[in-house]
């Protein structure tokens, strides 16, 4: 653990806002001042303009430890994923209730499917399901633009405000910079020995979806800094990249950790996809054209067209971090993760690469089963590399 | 990439011996003009490379109406391996071949096998890929591991999930783009007269299937349940071919003449009853005869061969037709958003049909499906009427056996006859 009293204590303040999760103590402060909270369902949903029209947009997740899903299944099926059966309860059972609005993305057949049950069974007063292209080129991005700006309409009505340009052009301002330090937060990650461990730094992705950004941003920040001059060192095994559907519960990461991996990097939605690809403004081109380009450019999920870019991304990471080997915790029924993984073999194959293909459920720890083959396959990486692993 | 590899069309050789047997069986009747029509598209497929044909593998929903004018060789994907599993062909080792390629259980039959197929060399090389999220992630991501593993090109048809005038302008431009990929990698130009001419017989195909479902509102219904799953080949696999004109025109009058003397699939007929998606294809015969023991019906799925939606199409804007068709496709009213669009087809059925029971079919790698049942039931329990989930492969035969499925029909059509 994070040693230096001032980097612990900030670490321990975003732990705090994950506790009171999902009314976090930040959301409902926010509400207490008349605010409203959307939702958003998926990396594809520009939090920029929910943000821009003054209200605080906010991950949904699920629960963050294993938990029956009695009703989500009773609604979604069991070949739904767990994910989108674990959201789905937490609102049947109203603990979404503080929610103003929700925000899909047409992201994927579990989206889908949760955002028609959630239309249905759940009382949230604004929803919007935007469509996702799959592959980017000229007309996809027109396309995809035209979904945005029909959001910002419906979110302009609803919330009778006017989203100006300058207040979209400062939304891209405050979500650059928490980019920003969250992808300096990742530099520190390639040192030998980082300062910070994969499971901190989940726990620090988690709090960016369910706070204030400013806040986030001043108190990343000031993480960041004493980070950058801590002489805390992890060490571990392998060095290990995540990858696979989304993942929120901590205690998986440090479960993997607890084995001796050393989490340096992932694949992940709410991770690394999550901070990429700054909003970038061509020109004098509207802010909301440029924001919506983000979205469908940036660091691809396995649902996009072609896998390529995908790939290429995961491989660079692969070689940038040094990685020894890659854990895929695959959700079951995740089906665009699980088409890949193939092709993803072969790809890791020739770099001498091993993954370790798991298929879990949303929001489980580490079962005994999984802990001892996260030890089989550090194992192996040892053999594979007998040389120290304290580079 | 030339399509001129080395085939062990093992598989399509016995789909051809079947529709060649069933060709002759059903000699004088509306199925002729049906086998005649899949044999055909077989013995194209399979005889592709030696007869110089570009083979473009497609997934579920695309505008065949497209590669017939393109001159190519097309290769229905899922409702290959559906017709492979109708006919009893032992499809365990194509499976077993996708789970050695690491794709998991959970991923939907009908796609683990076609990868299967494709890797063994069971189905002809492909020259191309054309994959499409029209139904499902799995469709379009089943369609890029082909393309991998078979090293050839393809092109994702993007299809958007909402409706508006930019989605129109974005569907054009969709299509657009593939009619000059498939150009570009096959070398063959759009005829685009012959587009027209597939819209016209389209068009007509689509007033037929209207009347065949309005005969099926007769008491008793003449139609036959199992041929629900020929209209969709039908529609989907032979779209715009003048031999499927043949089949729906025969069929009919064959239904017509049913009706004229009273007769109907099942006499008396006591129970009618509505689907919510496909049928087992391996279970047909089960199906059919369990149903008729019951004196019950199936006589309608407004997620199947529904074109209530669909306004004339007019073959001088043959592209535009092809766009305005496929947004009407009945089945993509269940894939897309659960909306009142997707669930008052299913209430007016209800009513225009006199449904007694609904028969779910729950496909277990279908996420589409599945989720949406809640749905159906609770809209159905308004209105009284009761429907059966039935946990199934739709492919797969190792899944669920028939006598569990038949046995389950059973025990919901005893309290429905109570009624």
């Amino acid at each position: 653990m994070v040693n230096s009293r001032s980097a612990a204590e900030l670490l321990a303040k975003f732990r705090l806002v994950s506790d009171s999760f999902p009314e976090t103590t930040q959301i409902k402060a926010f509400k207490a001042r008349g605010g409203k909270v959307f939702g958003w369902l998926c990396a594809y949903v520009p939090e920029e303009l929910i943000y821009a029209a003054g209200a605080l947009p906010v991950r949904i997740t699920g629960y963050q430890d294993e938990t029956e899903l009695a009703e989500g299944t009773a609604h979604l099926s069991s070949v739904s994923c767990s994910f989108s059966r674990s959201c789905l309860q937490m609102a049947l059972k109203g603990e979404y209730k503080f929610l103003d609005g929700i925000i899909a993305g047409s992201t994927c057949d579990g989206a889908r499917r949760l955002f028609d049950h959630w239309c249905r069974y759940v009382d949230t007063p604004f929803s919007q399901i935007i469509s996702v292209p799959r592959k980017y080129n000229t007309s996809t991005a027109e396309f995809f633009y035209s979904e945005v700006i029909s959001l910002k309409s419906n979110l302009e009505k609803y919330l009778a405000v006017n989203i100006t340009d300058e207040a979209l052009l400062n939304a891209i301002h405050i979500y650059n910079r928490s980019r920003e330090i969250l992808a300096k937060l990742y530099e520190l990650r390639k040192r030998d020995d980082p300062p910070i461990s994969g499971g901190e730094t989940l726990e620090i992705l988690n709090a960016a979806v369910r706070m204030s950004p400013t806040t986030f941003n001043d108190w990343a920040a000031e993480l960041l800094a004493q980070l950058d001059k801590s002489t805390v060192k992890h060490h571990g095994r392998a060095r290990i990249m995540v990858i696979g559907s989304v993942l929120n519960n901590v205690s998986f990461m440090e479960s993997i950790e607890a084995q001796g991996a050393l989490v340096v990097t992932d694949g992940l939605c709410n991770g690394i996809r999550y901070l990429s690809d700054p909003v970038i403004r061509q020109g004098n081109e509207p802010p909301l054209q440029a924001i919506a380009r983000r979205y469908l450019t940036a660091f691809p999920c396995a649902r996009m067209f072609p896998a390529k870019e995908r790939f290429d991304r995961l491989v660079r990471l692969m070689q940038d971090y040094r990685i020894d080997g890659i854990i895929s915790e695959n959700i079951r029924y995740c089906v665009s993760n699980a088409h890949d993984l193939p092709m993803l073999q072969e790809k890791a194959r020739t770099l001498g690469i091993p993954i370790l293909e798991l298929d879990i459920e949303y929001g489980t720890s580490c079962s005994g089963q999984i802990q001892t083959r996260v030890q089989a396959f550090l194992e192996m990486l040892e053999v594979k590399h007998p040389k120290p692993m304290a580079r | 990439m030339d399509s001129s590899a080395n085939v062990n069309a093992s598989k399509i050789d016995q789909l051809i011996r079947y529709m060649k047997f069933l060709t002759r069986f059903y000699k004088n009747r509306p199925d002729f003009h049906y086998y005649r029509m899949m044999q055909d598209y077989y013995i194209a497929l399979r005889d592709a490379c030696q007869n110089g044909g570009f083979v473009v593998a497609h997934t579920i929903f695309f505008p065949v109406e497209i590669f017939q004018a393109l001159d190519l060789v097309p290769m229905h994907l899922e409702f290959t391996g559906s017709l492979m599993s109708l006919f009893g062909i032992d499809c365990a080792d194509l499976l077993a071949q996708a789970g050695e390629m690491g794709l998991p259980s959970e991923i939907c039959s009908a796609h683990r096998l076609i990868a299967g197929a494709l890797k063994l060399g069971t189905l002809p090389a492909t020259g191309a890929v054309v994959c499409s999220n029209l139904v499902c992630d799995n469709a379009i991501k089943s369609g890029e591991l082909i393309m991998e593993f078979n090293h050839c090109p393809g092109f994702a048809f993007d299809y958007p999930f909402n409706k508006s005038e930019a989605a129109d302008k974005f569907i054009m431009q969709e299509l657009r783009d593939v009619i000059a990929f498939l150009e570009q990698v096959s070398g063959r130009k759009m005829d685009w007269q012959k587009l027209s001419d597939n819209v016209a017989e389209t068009n007509k195909q689509i007033g037929l299937i209207r009347q065949i479902n309005n005969l099926c509102k007769t008491l008793p219904s003449p139609f036959q349940p199992q041929d629900f799953l020929k209209l969709l080949v039908v529609e989907y696999m032979g779209a715009g071919k003048i031999e499927s004109t043949s089949y729906l025109e025969k069929l009919y009058k064959e239904l017509s003449a049913m009706i004229a003397v009273g007769k109907g699939f099942t006499n008396p007929e006591r129970l009618r009853l509505m689907t919510t998606m496909l049928t087992p294809w391996y279970l047909q015969a089960d199906i059919d005869s369990t149903l008729m023991n019951h004196g019950a019906a199936i006589v309608c799925n407004p997620n199947l061969s529904d074109w209530r939606e669909l306004p004339q199409l007019d073959p001088e804007k043959p592209l535009e037709s092809i766009a305005i068709k496929l947004a009407a496709c009945s089945p993509m009213r269940m894939f897309g958003l659960l909306d009142n669009r997707s669930i008052d087809p299913f209430i007016s059925s209800i009513k225009d049909y006199k449904i007694d029971g609904v028969l779910n079919f729950n496909h277990l790698g279908c996420r589409q499906l599945g989720p949406a049942f809640k749905i159906y039931k609770d809209v159905l329990n308004k209105l009284g009427v009761p429907i059966l989930n039935i946990d199934c492969d739709l492919i797969d035969s190792t899944i669920t056996s028939a006598d569990e499925v038949c046995q389950k029909m059973e025990q919901f059509f005893e309290p429905l006859e109570d009624r």
